[in-house]
Order: C-alpha cells, then sequence, then structure tokens
C-alpha cells in the first residue's frame, strides 16, 4: 500500500457494462503509457469464477471519495457517469513502474488495487493532484454523497479478497508435441 | 491462484462473441461524445502508426494470434502499443506491447532480456504490415523496427474463448524462422485476403533491410531453451499503511 500512483484513464465502452482503458502517467501528450484496466458492471462481475473475483476491486469508495475524477467534464454530467463507475469492479495490471524511477518498463506485470477506505492514500499525492486539476475534493466528496455502491454490497472476494495479491513468473517446458527449435528451419 | 497457463474456472462468460453486457444506453453515448469534445485526450491522439502482424503465446507456442498495434513514439529509441485484437471500433484491448532499440536493448540485464523478442524476422519474411500504407512509405519504420525489441504483455486471451479478461497476463513472443515459431499460414492467409496483400512479396522489397549483428541469445527465449514464461499470481502479505480493504 505504500507504493500509490496517479493515473490517467483513457476509455472506451465495449457495450454498457463493459469498458477498457488505456492508463498514462499524465494527461500530457509524452505522457507514459504504464498500464490498462478493464472495468464491468456488477452484474458481469458476478458472472466471474470465484478465482478471477480476486483479482478485481470495487469503485465504490474511490467515487465517493473524490479521488475519481473526470477532468474538465461539467460536474452534473461527471457525476452521471460515476454513478455507474460507483457500482462496477476494476482490473488493473501496470506494467511500468514510473514511481520506482524505472525509465523503461521493467519485470513482471504488477497487479494493482484501488482504494477502500479514508486513510489509505497517500495525501501528498492527493495535494498535488488536487492542484493541478483544480480539484476541490472534499466539496467532491458532498456532491457525491447520494451515490450508492453495488446493489449486493461489495463482494467479499473482490479487492484480492483482503489480501495481498503479487505476480510470479514461472518458466514452462514447451509442450511434446511443438518440436525443438532445431529440429526444422526454413530459409526466407 | 490465477496463472496464465491454467484454463480459468466456468463462466458463462466464455465463447467467440463480443463481451456479454447490455448494448450502450443513448444516455452513455451521449457522455461519451461530450466526453470527447470537452477533454484533452492528448495522450491517445499520439498514436502515430498502425501495425498488424502475429504474435506467439509464449508458454503455449500452438496459440497464435492476429494482433493489431496502435503505437505512439516517444523517443528515437522508444515505441509504447496498444495491442487489440482487429481493427474495428469495438476491438478488444489484448494489452500492450513496448519496442525497444537494439542500443537499449543491450543494456538491460540478462534476466529482464528474456521476457523481451526479436523483430528482425516478423519485418523481413512480410509478416507485419503497416495496413493500406505504401512499402515505399513505411521502409523508414520498417528499418527502424528490424532492428527492434518487443515486450508484449496480453491481459485478454480471447483466442481461448474468454469473453471477458480472465486469468494473469500471458508473456507473447515473436514469430521467427524456426518452429514452433513459423507463422501458421492459414492465420496469415486469413489476414492478407483481409487487407488485399500478400505477404510472402514483401519479403524481397526487404531483402535489404539491416538486422542487429547479433540477437541476444536471451531474446527469444524459447529458441535456446525450449522454454516459455507463465505468470502464477499469488498470496503475499500487503505492505499496509492504513486498514485494507
Amino acid at each position: 500500500m505504500t507504493r500509490q500512483v496517479e493515473a490517467h484513464h483513457y476509455c472506451g465502452h465495449q457495450n454498457e457494462e463493459m469498458r477498457q482503458c488505456l492508463i498514462y502517467d499524465s494527461p500530457e501528450a509524452n505522457a507514459r503509457l504504464i498500464g490498462l484496466e478493464y472495468i464491468v458492471s456488477e452484474n458481469l462481475f458476478m458472472t466471474l469464477p470465484d478465482e478471477e473475483k480476486r483479482l478485481w476491486h470495487s469503485h465504490e469508495y474511490e467515487v465517493k471519495s473524490g479521488l475519481l475524477v473526470m477532468p474538465g467534464i461539467p460536474g452534473p454530467i461527471e457525476r452521471q457517469d460515476l454513478e455507474l463507475v460507483c457500482k462496477s469492479y476494476g482490473k488493473v495490471y501496470h506494467f511500468w513502474q514510473v514511481d520506482k524511477g524505472d525509465s523503461l518498463p521493467l519485470g513482471l506485470p504488477q497487479l494493482m488495487m484501488a482504494f477502500t477506505r479514508d486513510g489509505q492514500v497517500n495525501n501528498e499525492l492527493v495535494q498535488g493532484c488536487g492542484k493541478r486539476l483544480g480539484v476541490d475534493y472534499e466539496k467532491e466528496r458532498k456532491n457525491r454523497e447520494y451515490m450508492r455502491g453495488p446493489e449486493h454490497g461489495i463482494h467479499p472476494l473482490a479487492n484480492g479478497g483482503g489480501k495481498g495479491l503479487k505476480t510470479v513468473l514461472r518458466e514452462v517446458d514447451l509442450p511434446n508435441d511443438q518440436p525443438p527449435p532445431s529440429a526444422t528451419r526454413v530459409f526466407v | 491462484m490465477a496463472s496464465t497457463d491454467k484454463s480459468p474456472g466456468p463462466t458463462p462468460a466464455k465463447g467467440n462473441e463480443p463481451p456479454p453486457g447490455k448494448p450502450m444506453s443513448m444516455g452513455q453515448h451521449m457522455i461519451d461524445k461530450g466526453a470527447m469534445m470537452l477533454q484533452s485526450l492528448k495522450p491517445v491522439k499520439q498514436f502515430s502508426q498502425h501495425l498488424c502482424s502475429f504474435a506467439i503465446y509464449s508458454h503455449d507456442m500452438s496459440r497464435q494470434i492476429e494482433t493489431h498495434h496502435y503505437c505512439t513514439r516517444l523517443n528515437q529509441d522508444f515505441l509504447q502499443c496498444a495491442v487489440y485484437d482487429s481493427d474495428d471500433s469495438n476491438a478488444r484491448l489484448l494489452g500492450v506491447e513496448y519496442i525497444i532499440s537494439d542500443r537499449i536493448f543491450e543494456d538491460l540485464p540478462d534476466e529482464e532480456k528474456k521476457l523481451w523478442h526479436s523483430h528482425a524476422y516478423e519485418v523481413k519474411s512480410g509478416l507485419l504490415i503497416s495496413p493500406r500504407v505504401p512499402e515505399m512509405v513505411a521502409m523508414p519504420e520498417l528499418e527502424n523496427l528490424a532492428k527492434s525489441y518487443g515486450k508484449f504483455w496480453c491481459t485478454w486471451q480471447a483466442d481461448r474463448g474468454d469473453r471477458l479478461p480472465l486469468g494473469a497476463p500471458a508473456l507473447m513472443m515473436s514469430p521467427q524462422a524456426v518452429s514452433p515459431g513459423l507463422a501458421r499460414p492459414d492465420l496469415v492467409h486469413h489476414r492478407d485476403a483481409k487487407y488485399h496483400v500478400d505477404s510472402d512479396s514483401y519479403k524481397t522489397s526487404r531483402l535489404e533491410i539491416p538486422e542487429p549483428e547479433m540477437i541476444s541469445p536471451f531474446a527469444d527465449y524459447w529458441k535456446q531453451h525450449a522454454k516459455g514464461f507463465a505468470i502464477d499470481i499469488v498470496d503475499t502479505d500487503m505492505k499496509l499503511t492504513a486498514p485494507f480493504p
């Protein structure tokens, strides 16, 4: 939880209940593509196998706390969309650990989680962002008080089921029916 | 827990159809249109190229996919690409590929190199194309790409029938001149027919394109080691600054 990043999502809809997003580290032209997110409605989330549910996180706190904003969109319209996001679940992988100072996308994909309650987020991070984007988080929190999270409550398996999750690399033997590379050659 | 090479548990979200879910509502369309007008979408407006090629799952090289890369060049040595399964507006976002010059690649630690693949064969064999771009216009970029290395994480195994992105990410490899890296002819024909091209014919025009003098033995790891890679997602202790969740 000590490692937190500001993330700029650029999203498109597959349909009303599913979105796919590219995640950048800034909203500028030279922004680095650091990861991606898939967002599904509560209905779709419930169809996922239990094992899969753990890889997804809830959005209720992020939205209601004001942390999640849609820069440049007037409040009333923003809130129309956020009402839906509030009930949704997301799955995020980051490939480039820019907070570590990596100048290249090294290592393994990282499964990311979202904030789920007060006290988790690094205040410096938030203040910096608020200043740059001109966001008054306290005001946003009040405006969004009326919003409701998932109809069935946040699923207990979501958000890692409350545990941390990490990615580990494993070498696998290539299946036997594939001849070893030296067996056949093709000349281009 | 979740692993690249483990089939996800039973779910209705299986098959070749588009993702499950209700069609877009009018309200949502309007929000999107509004956002497109009001927001500066700078990062995603930087896509300067569309490349179409093929990729192979490193943990199971019998599985190959057609890929559509939408690339942004950050500097002379670096491209970042959003990878889709088609060039349609409803294309699935399959993953991300980063492409670096051989100059940058050489400085990576060996453990990191293992995750990267070379592009020389893909380019010179005509498998990689810049759809609808005349060869002459594409040539300078093809020359860049032929000497580059890529790292491609696929987070949606749609070819396995996942209608939603399930499981752990998969490390992808590039087609090569030897089995099991040879591109499947049926996939190539299907792609060629769609774009009215003949990949084979590019071999001649691309013959002279320079390749890296030596491709590191750690890149295209399967070639020298007959091994692929899978990712496992496992429990760990989360360092906490507050209760979670």
